[in-house]
Formats: C-alpha cells, sequence, structure tokens
C-alpha cells in the first residue's frame, strides 16, 4: 500500500465527492460560467457563485462577490503585491515566506523600486510581534505574512498583526496556503484586508484552484486583461467585482470540485479535522523522536503547528532518505528547500534541505509506523 | 421552507443599457399566497392581486415576483444576480415561515395614473407609430398591460432617454415587460 506523506504539498486522496462532482459537470452540464444564454450555462454560474459563498462563509466574509477566483495562491499572492504595490511603497514580511511572496517581493524590488523589511523569527519560526511593529514605517503599504510556514509548520500571530496593521492604516494580505481548511480563519476579526488561499491542500480541491479575498476598498490592478462575459462593448476590464480581477474562461471544473470539497469540510468540521492532524501530528512527534541521530526543527508542538514535520538523520543526504521511503518502503515525503529558502536559513538547512512529513485529514498513525519503520530500516542499511 | 430553489434561467441585458443585465427566475413553488404576506412586510411594494404580481424596488433594482417566476433588473454581473436570487430566496421563505405574526395585505397601493404616463411620452400629433390613436390611447392601454412600451420607437431616440426610464420603471413596478 502506498503512503502519501506529503500532504503539504498537496492533499492526498480527496474526498470521492470532488472527483464525483467534476465529472458529474464535465459529462453533463459542461456550460462555461458568465458566457451562455442558456440554462445549463447558468446553472454553471449558480455552482461557480456558491463555491464563492462557501469560501465567503468559510473566512466569514461578508460579501461572495469580492471571492477572486484564481489558478493558484501564487497567482493570488501576485495579484495582490503587483496590483497594489507602487514604486517607493515599503512592505513588511516574514523570514518564512514562500517564494510565492518571496519572489514576487525581490521582483518587484529590482523591477519597480519597493522596499522590503524582513521580521526576524526564532529557529522555531516565531515572530514576535513586537518585530512587526518595529519594522513599519511611514511608507508601509502591506504586510504581508504567511499564516504557517510550509518548511516548519509554526502558526504566525495573524490576529495580532492584523489589529496592528489596522491600527496602522496599512493593508495586511496573509498567505493561507497551509492553514486554509485546517486553522479557523475570520478575515474580519483578524483584520485580513486580502486572503490569499490555494483550492488543492487543506480545502481538499483540485490543483489549479486559488483565490484572493477582497476584504478591503484598496484598488487593485488586474494582472490580466480579456473576456469577463458581460460589457464586452467596453474596451477596458470593468471596475466592479469578481470580474475586475477574472478575465477569460474559469475553471468551472475546478472550482465546482472546490465547492464540493468545502461541502465535506463544512460536514466533516473544521474542529474535528483540526483534531484529527493534531493527534497525528502528537503521535508523530513522539515515534520521531525516538529515532538514533534525528534532528527535528520547527515548534515540536501541534498547537503552535499545522502538520508538517520537518527533520534531518545525522550524516545522511534528505533526498537520499526520501528515495529510499518511496522505492523501498512506498512511503512518500518530500525532501529538498520546499520553495521557501529563507526559512531554511533559519534552521541552518539552507545548503542542505531537510526531509519534510505533511499530514493529512486521511493519514492515519499507521502511516507514522510505516514511516519509523522505514526510517529505522533506512539507517540499519546504511549506517 | 416554502420555496426549495430559486433557479436563475435567463440573464440578458436591461434595455436602458449602462451595461447592466436583468435576469429571470424561476420559482420552486408559486407564491401567489405569500404575495399579501410580502405586501405588508415590504411597504413600498406593489402588489396587484388579481395578477397575481408583486413588485418592489431595491436601490435602483425593480424586482417583479409572478406566480411561479420573478424577474429584476440593473445588475452588474452574474455574481450580483444570485447574491439577489438569495436575498429574494430568504425574502419569500422568512415572510411564510412568520406569517402567523404578519396581517396580510390584500390592498393594491396607488398605481400611476394614464395621465401620468402620458406626461412622459413624445405626444407628436398624429404620429400614430404605436398603432393607437394618440399617446393618451397609448398610455391607457400602457396601464393596462395591453401594449408594450417598445411599441412606441420614438421613446428609444436620445432626447427621450431620461423619460424613458422613468416609464420603464413605472411599468416594471406595476409587473410588466417593457421590451
Amino acid at each position: 500500500m502506498d503512503i502519501y506523506l506529503d500532504n503539504a504539498a498537496t492533499t492526498f486522496p480527496k474526498p470521492l465527492a470532488v472527483p464525483e462532482a467534476i465529472y458529474d459537470y464535465i459529462v453533463n452540464n459542461g456550460g462555461t460560467s458568465g458566457r451562455g444564454s442558456y440554462e445549463k450555462a447558468i446553472l454553471a454560474d449558480g455552482l461557480v457563485y456558491q463555491t464563492r459563498k462557501r469560501l465567503a462563509k468559510l473566512f466569514n466574509h461578508n460579501d461572495p462577490k469580492t471571492v477572486v477566483f484564481t489558478s493558484s495562491v501564487t497567482e493570488s499572492l501576485n495579484l495582490a503585491l503587483q496590483g497594489i504595490l507602487k514604486p517607493g511603497d515599503h512592505v513588511v514580511t516574514s523570514s518564512l515566506e514562500h517564494n510565492a511572496v518571496w519572489r514576487c517581493l525581490k521582483t518587484l524590488e529590482r523591477d519597480l523600486g519597493i522596499y522590503i523589511s524582513v521580521v526576524p523569527a526564532t529557529a522555531q519560526g516565531e515572530t514576535d510581534i513586537r518585530d512587526v511593529e518595529a519594522a513599519i514605517t511611514p511608507d508601509t503599504k502591506i504586510i504581508v505574512f504567511t499564516h504557517a510556514s510550509n518548511v516548519l509548520g509554526t502558526i504566525q500571530p495573524i490576529a495580532e498583526i492584523g489589529a496592528l496593521a489596522r491600527k496602522n492604516n496599512i493593508l495586511f494580505l496573509v498567505d493561507a496556503a497551509q492553514t486554509a481548511g485546517v486553522i479557523p480563519i475570520d478575515v474580519q476579526a483578524q483584520n485580513i484586508d486580502l486572503l490569499a488561499f490555494t483550492g488543492h491542500k487543506s480545502l481538499l480541491g483540485p490543483m489549479g484552484t486559488g483565490g484572493l479575498i477582497v476584504n478591503c476598498d484598496a484598488e487593485i490592478h488586474p494582472l490580466i486583461s480579456g473576456g469577463t462575459g458581460g460589457d464586452s462593448a467596453y474596451e477596458y476590464q470593468p471596475d466592479y467585482y469578481p470580474n475586475h480581477l477574472e478575465a477569460g474562461t474559469m475553471n468551472v471544473s475546478g472550482i465546482i470540485g472546490l465547492g464540493a470539497a468545502l461541502a465535506f469540510l463544512e460536514a466533516e468540521g473544521l474542529e474535528t479535522i483540526r483534531d484529527k492532524e493534531d493527534i497525528l501530528m502528537d503521535y508523530a512527534l513522539n515515534a520521531l523522536s525516538e529515532i538514533d541521530g534525528i534532528e527535528i526543527y520547527g515548534p515540536r508542538d501541534s498547537s503552535k503547528s499545522v502538520g508538517v514535520i520537518p527533520f534531518n538523520l545525522e550524516g545522511h543526504i534528505p533526498e537520499e532518505i526520501a528515495f529510499y521511503l518511496d522505492q523501498e518502503c512506498h512511503v512518500m515525503i518530500r525532501s529538498g528547500l520546499h520553495c521557501a529558502p529563507s526559512a531554511h536559513r533559519l534552521i541552518g538547512t539552507v545548503t542542505r534541505g531537510t526531509c519534510r512529513i505533511g499530514i493529512g485529514y486521511f493519514n492515519e498513525t499507521t502511516h507514522i509506523d510505516a514511516l519509523v519503520n522505514g526510517l529505522k530500516s533506512y539507517l540499519k542499511e546504511n549506517n | 421552507m416554502y420555496l426549495s430553489t430559486i433557479s436563475l434561467i435567463y440573464i440578458k441585458p436591461c434595455t436602458t443599457g449602462g451595461g447592466r443585465i436583468k435576469f429571470r427566475a424561476k420559482l420552486s413553488s408559486p407564491v401567489p399566497e405569500v404575495m399579501p404576506y410580502l405586501n405588508t412586510v415590504i411597504k413600498t411594494g406593489l402588489y396587484i392581486p388579481s395578477a397575481h404580481t408583486f413588485t418592489y424596488k431595491i436601490g435602483s433594482h425593480i424586482i417583479n415576483i409572478h406566480e411561479r417566476n420573478l424577474t429584476c433588473t440593473q445588475l452588474t454581473n452574474e455574481a450580483q444576480c444570485y447574491e439577489m436570487i438569495d436575498h429574494i430566496f430568504n425574502l419569500i421563505n422568512e415572510t411564510w415561515e412568520n406569517k402567523d405574526s404578519i396581517v396580510p395585505n390584500e390592498e393594491t397601493r396607488e398605481r400611476p395614473s394614464a395621465i401620468q404616463l402620458y406626461k412622459l411620452l413624445p405626444k407628436k400629433i398624429g404620429c400614430k407609430v404605436c398603432g393607437q390613436g394618440s399617446c393618451m390611447g397609448f398610455a391607457s392601454k400602457l396601464i393596462l398591460g395591453t401594449c408594450r412600451l417598445n411599441e412606441c420607437t420614438l421613446m428609444k431616440e436620445a432626447e427621450y432617454a431620461p423619460n424613458y426610464l422613468s416609464l420603464e420603471a413605472h411599468l416594471q413596478l406595476m409587473g410588466y415587460e417593457t421590451d
């Protein structure tokens, strides 16, 4: 049996309702959202809107029209940062950002002339709110923070940063790639102006889905221009949402699949999902800590982290461990830098990388046992 | 729950343009028995018992509820259509749910008169393009719903645009199609 422990990259498996909804739409409907004058296309439109509504409800956002669909959280982050920042603007960000934020900021720094301040973090990935406050300047336009590091798992103090941003009239952009669907997010209570999310991780939807919740009046310049289905004689992108930031035929099948995944999440309950992942996380931390020569990074505390455990075995290369586990034990884990070199700098692994397991809702303790047994046999064969 | 669904079936541009759209939607059950209660809840609505129509305005949107379907005007995009459907769905279901505490109202609030409509028409003597003898005759037929506003082609001309909007709003509030 194959054991999948790379849920921080993408969740697998998906609830069966997800492929079923996609199949049903492609086989029995097939109409494109916003483009047809017939009942099936309008039905497709309705299903897209239902997904917007479910997302608004999940994040306690009050207007489904400003739930903008994108192809990924990376696109959402680029849309927000490229669409808002102007030359001379200052941005505050964390030490834990994924390249989806970091490369985007560095490119804007080089090409547009923005300024970046990086807030320090501990080796466990913890951020002190006072350091965020100290980084703010009169030119700070946006604070962009990951909600939880994809390398260390550490959950960031989003509500405190949101309150700080609101007090200083600064836009607050949150990268919820690792948290949406497993950690409660409330854009109103947490003062999140812009929430970037992906559909294919803990929201349990298909790849190619993502979005940006626009909980503010900031002018966002569209990344792309094109057809929106309506107002076609007008020569520019309309200024009303969601069409302002959505151009071209949408990923209707993916969005419908995401809608089915959200229905599954609603039925299960975020708390149930989080509880199970926490139990598995504690179980894994205990079991892994018994392995000789293992170094586990991050908070090592399920209450401070999402279901991510980075580790190394002393004297061994992460890629070789992952390769062995896959080929000999049918256990799939991630190795390398996980597209987030800055987080690796915190733990001193930027040249070497780490192994990483990503725990998901469909994992069981037997999967952790298989991982631990695999690591033990790897050590037996390679020491 | 009185209604299980309101299904959007048709979207088209509003006749008055401006990039706005209108929609038609099907109701899962006929709603005439809810209308006297809606007439109490929405104090500015126009209820016409004989025609089984209830019409009201939210901002610039005219919502016209018929026995088994409804229309709504002046929307910007599909997302707003669905938002409006949710609003109407909740209004009808909540009204029905609370009907024991609502006194139903069978009255028809004041409707515009033929004279009011006549004043907004071109009044071009001898025109007869609508097939009626005069604008007054046409206004009387508009009130009865036996003529449609689009039968007066003069009204489409730019100089009558403000009057067209007013006439359209009056007629839509009475539950009539204008095009």
